[in-house]
């Protein structure tokens, strides 16, 4: 047992040392809707809003659903709201944060380039605030 | 009859082949590891190791309890040992199903899926709440039946050291041993998210159980594994990685609207939800048959997308 925290920090080292600190390409809506439509393999949406340069990706579905998609470590994770599932959101500049009820992940981060884009997805996600389902 | 413990035997060989996965993974260009995703996988294995060894004795307690009522004295005979290798390894199939099946026991078991990547680090990215779930209960029955307790903490420590191998894509398939042990391709299957693959493969060293109850799913070359849970998480923190869901379990059961929701949010499907927003496997599943028959997004639907992209 004595050598396993050694062992982690050597293990982790290792991955470091042979390049394992990646990241994903940047989100485009081609790319988004493919890995969308992995997991929410019936969702009808319309268009994409690309935030933090391709960081993350916003868009809404037939149903009024909110979909996300952002880059996580080298991987891609993806959320589909609905009204309720928002506790809360903050514009910090020119990035929402928006804090769900999910403990999977917290809170999310979309910057916008465009202030009339944060604006229209603050509302969204105003009127999407609640208690989960 | 003194049994080793074979988990903490075994840690210098899993540091070993780590690191030679890890190398293989560079020259060879297969299977794939990311650094912060290694060290929580690692550092939950660590708090794993502690929190076994601080509730071990408990366990060995509770079953050396159950023992002293135990219909039969089994011993030590040849047989006995041969019998109680099957009979473990069954045990671990019906735990591991219904850790999957149970929201109360995927709290606990979900940290094991919980990486999007699939390595021998994530054989080691192990659950701290297992006591707390009470998954040790599955083996009760060996013990009133009369088996050895040691005997069956030796064969539950063997199966999870030969569960530590399958968890790699550096090997594809194992030949005809594939029709009777856990392989890594199996395995694979097992730790996929692809609707096709849910729910299937829950074997511990035999694949003969799910042959047999029907939970058996083969690899498809054509839909290469996406690894991971419904809705992954976005942190390498251990603390969330351990509590996520059992912060959300504690969430719904305050949000509850009766008895039943109460039960449902601990006893049903991972996912369950009073009006069935939520996604489960069932109804992904569900889902998936029917995006083959009529897709959601028709070539025509995704071309005005694709011209944003070029624009």
């Amino acid at each position: 047992m004595i050598i396993a925290p050694f062992g982690v920090v050597a293990i982790v080292s290792l991955t470091w040392f042979f390049g394992g600190l990646k990241r994903p390409a940047k989100l485009d809506p081609e790319g988004a809707t493919r890995r969308l439509l992995q997991d929410f393999p019936l969702l009808r949406i319309a268009d994409w809003t690309i935030t933090g340069e391709g960081d993350a990706a916003l868009t809404r579905d037939d149903q009024g659903r909110v979909a996300a998609i952002a880059r996580f470590g080298d991987r891609l994770i993806t959320r589909l709201w609905s009204k309720g599932e928002i506790s809360n959101v903050e514009s910090v500049d020119n990035t929402l944060v928006v804090s769900t009820h999910d403990y999977k992940a917290p809170d999310m981060h979309f910057a916008f380039d465009d202030a009339e884009q944060q604006s229209a997805w603050r509302k969204t996600f105003i009127s999407m605030i609640g208690r989960p389902a | 009859m003194n049994f080793p413990d074979m988990v903490p035997l075994a840690i210098p060989f899993f540091l070993g082949a780590l690191a030679v996965e890890i190398m293989l993974w560079r020259a060879l260009k297969r299977g794939d590891y990311e650094t912060r995703d290694t060290a929580a996988s690692l550092t939950m294995g660590l708090g794993n190791a502690i929190i076994g060894g601080a509730t071990v004795a408990a366990v060995y307690g509770t079953f050396s309890a159950a023992n002293s009522i135990a219909l039969f004295d089994m011993g030590y005979q040849w047989w006995v040992f041969v019998l109680c290798f099957f009979a473990e390894d069954l045990c671990y199939y019906v735990y591991h199903r219904i850790s999957h099946e149970l929201r109360w026991f995927w709290a606990s078991h979900v940290v094991h899926h919980s990486s999007q990547h699939f390595n021998l680090s994530t054989a080691l990215r192990q659950t701290w709440t297992h006591f707390m779930s009470m998954g040790f209960l599955f083996w009760l029955p060996l013990i009133l039946i009369g088996f050895p307790p040691d005997m069956v903490l030796f064969f539950h420590g063997v199966s999870l050291v030969y569960q530590f191998w399958p968890h790699t894509e550096l090997i594809d398939r194992i030949g005809p041993l594939e029709w009777v042990f856990n392989s890594p391709s199996h395995h694979r299957v097992h730790h996929a998210t692809n609707p096709k693959y849910l729910d299937s493969n829950y074997a511990g060293v035999l694949i003969i159980w799910d042959r047999l109850f029907g939970t058996f799913v083969e690899e498809d070359p054509e839909d290469p594994p996406r690894y991971g849970i419904l809705g992954n998480l976005n942190s390498f923190n251990p603390l969330r990685i351990a509590f996520a869901e059992w912060g959300t379990i504690i969430q719904d059961v305050r949000g509850a609207k009766s008895g039943r929701e109460i039960f449902m949010f601990l006893m049903g499907p991972p996912g369950w939800s009073p009006d069935g927003s939520r996604q489960t496997t069932a109804s992904v599943k569900e889902a998936w048959a029917k995006s083959i028959t009529e897709p959601a997004l028709a070539e025509e639907e995704l071309a005005p997308v694709a011209m944003q992209a070029a624009e």
